[in-house]
C-alpha cells in the first residue's frame, strides 16, 4: 500500500513536469509555425507578382485571369488550407468631351444634323493577387506586410497598379 | 534431518520464531525511511507543476509566445467589401462599354469578385451586393453609387496607381 502510494506521487510528479515543459515549448513552437507558414504564403505571393510584372515588362499587359500556378509555374500552397488566385481586372473610362466643344454641339446638330462625337473609351487593366484562407492572422499579418491590399471575408487581396491597354 | 527424524515443541517454535524474524527484517529493508512527509512534498509539488504548465498552455505569456497574432481591424474589413464592390462594378462598366449592354450574370464576365452578388434590374440598371464586417448588406446601386462607398474605393486605387 504505502509503496503504491509513493510510485503513484512520482507518476504524477512525472506528468506535472511533462505538462510544465510543453506549456514552456508549446507557445514558442506555434508561434515559429505561424510564422514559418506567413513566410511560405509571401514567398508564394512574391512568386505570383514577380511573374506577373514579368509578363507586363514582356507584353505591355498583366496576365490574363486565370489559376495562380498558371501565372507562377511551380507555385506551391503552404497546405490545402490556403489558395492562391490570379485575376485582371479591366476597366473602362469613357473622357469627358471638352467643356468648349460640348456648349458649341447643339448648334452644330441643328446645322449640320449630325450627332454629336461619341467619345470611345479608355481601357485599362488592373492586377490582384488572393489568398484565400480562414485563419484571419494570416490575412492580418499579409495586410500589415502589403500596403494596397484589403480584406473581404476570408479573402484577401492585394492590388497591383492598372496599366492602360489599346481598345480591341 | 531424515522423514522419519521428530523435532521438539520447543525445536518447532524456535525455527518459527527465527522465520519470522527473517521475514520482518526483509520487510524492513524494502520500506522507504520516511514516507509520510515525502508523499505529502510530491504531491504538492506536482500540484504547483501542473497548474504552472496549464496556466502556460491556456494563456502563455507574451515573453514566451512572442508578439500577439494581430487581428483585421473593422475599418480594414469595411474597406474590403467596398472594394470588392467597385471593382466588380468597373468589370460590369467595361463589358458594358465593350458589348454595349449588361451580362445576364457575373459568369459572362472575365473576373468573378468573391463574395458579391449580382442583381440585374433592367437593360441599364444593377445593384451589386457584399456583407460587410457586422453582417449588414453593402449595395453599389449602378445609377447612383454611393458616394463613400466610391470616394474611399477611388482614393486607395489612386494610392496604389502613384506608388
Amino acid at each position: 500500500m504505502t509503496r503504491t502510494g509513493s510510485t503513484l506521487g512520482n507518476v504524477l510528479l512525472l506528468i506535472a513536469t511533462l505538462v510544465l515543459v510543453a506549456g514552456l515549448l508549446y507557445p514558442g513552437w506555434r508561434a515559429r509555425a505561424f510564422d514559418q507558414r506567413v513566410e511560405s504564403v509571401v514567398a508564394g505571393v512574391d512568386m505570383i507578382r514577380t511573374a506577373a510584372e514579368a509578363t507586363l515588362d514582356e507584353t505591355g499587359a498583366w496576365p490574363p485571369t486565370s489559376s495562380a500556378e498558371a501565372v507562377a509555374p511551380g507555385l506551391v500552397a503552404p497546405d490545402s488550407s490556403v489558395v492562391y488566385e490570379w485575376r485582371r481586372i479591366e476597366s473602362a473610362v469613357v473622357p469627358e468631351p471638352p467643356s468648349g466643344i460640348e456648349a458649341t454641339l447643339p448648334e452644330m446638330d441643328d446645322e449640320f444634323g449630325l450627332d454629336p462625337p461619341v467619345p470611345s473609351p479608355d481601357y485599362f487593366h488592373r492586377g490582384a493577387i488572393s489568398v484565400h484562407s480562414g485563419e484571419e492572422a494570416l490575412l492580418a499579418t499579409l495586410l500589415q506586410r502589403y500596403p494596397g491590399s484589403f480584406v473581404h471575408d476570408t479573402v484577401w487581396t492585394l492590388l497591383l497598379p492598372r496599366v492602360s491597354v489599346a481598345p480591341e | 534431518m531424515t522423514p522419519n527424524d521428530t523435532s521438539s515443541p520447543e525445536e518447532r517454535d524456535r525455527l518459527i520464531a527465527e522465520a519470522l524474524a527473517h521475514a520482518e527484517a526483509r520487510d524492513l529493508s524494502y520500506r522507504p525511511p520516511s514516507e509520510g512527509p515525502t508523499r505529502q512534498w510530491k504531491g504538492l509539488v506536482a500540484s504547483i507543476l501542473l497548474m504552472a504548465g496549464a496556466a502556460l498552455l491556456v494563456a502563455p505569456p507574451t515573453w514566451l509566445r512572442g508578439e500577439p497574432v494581430p487581428d483585421v481591424p473593422a475599418s480594414a474589413k469595411a474597406l474590403g467589401a467596398r472594394m470588392m464592390l467597385v471593382l466588380q462594378a468597373q468589370e460590369i462598366e467595361a463589358y458594358r462599354q465593350r458589348y454595349q449592354r449588361l451580362p445576364d450574370s457575373l459568369d459572362e464576365l472575365g473576373v468573378v469578385m468573391p463574395g458579391v452578388r449580382f442583381v440585374r434590374s433592367n437593360d441599364r440598371v444593377y445593384q451589386l451586393v457584399a456583407y460587410g464586417p457586422d453582417g449588414r448588406a453593402v449595395v453599389y446601386e449602378s445609377t447612383r453609387p454611393a458616394p463613400e462607398l466610391t470616394e474611399q474605393a477611388s482614393d486607395f486605387m489612386e494610392g496604389i496607381d502613384r506608388s
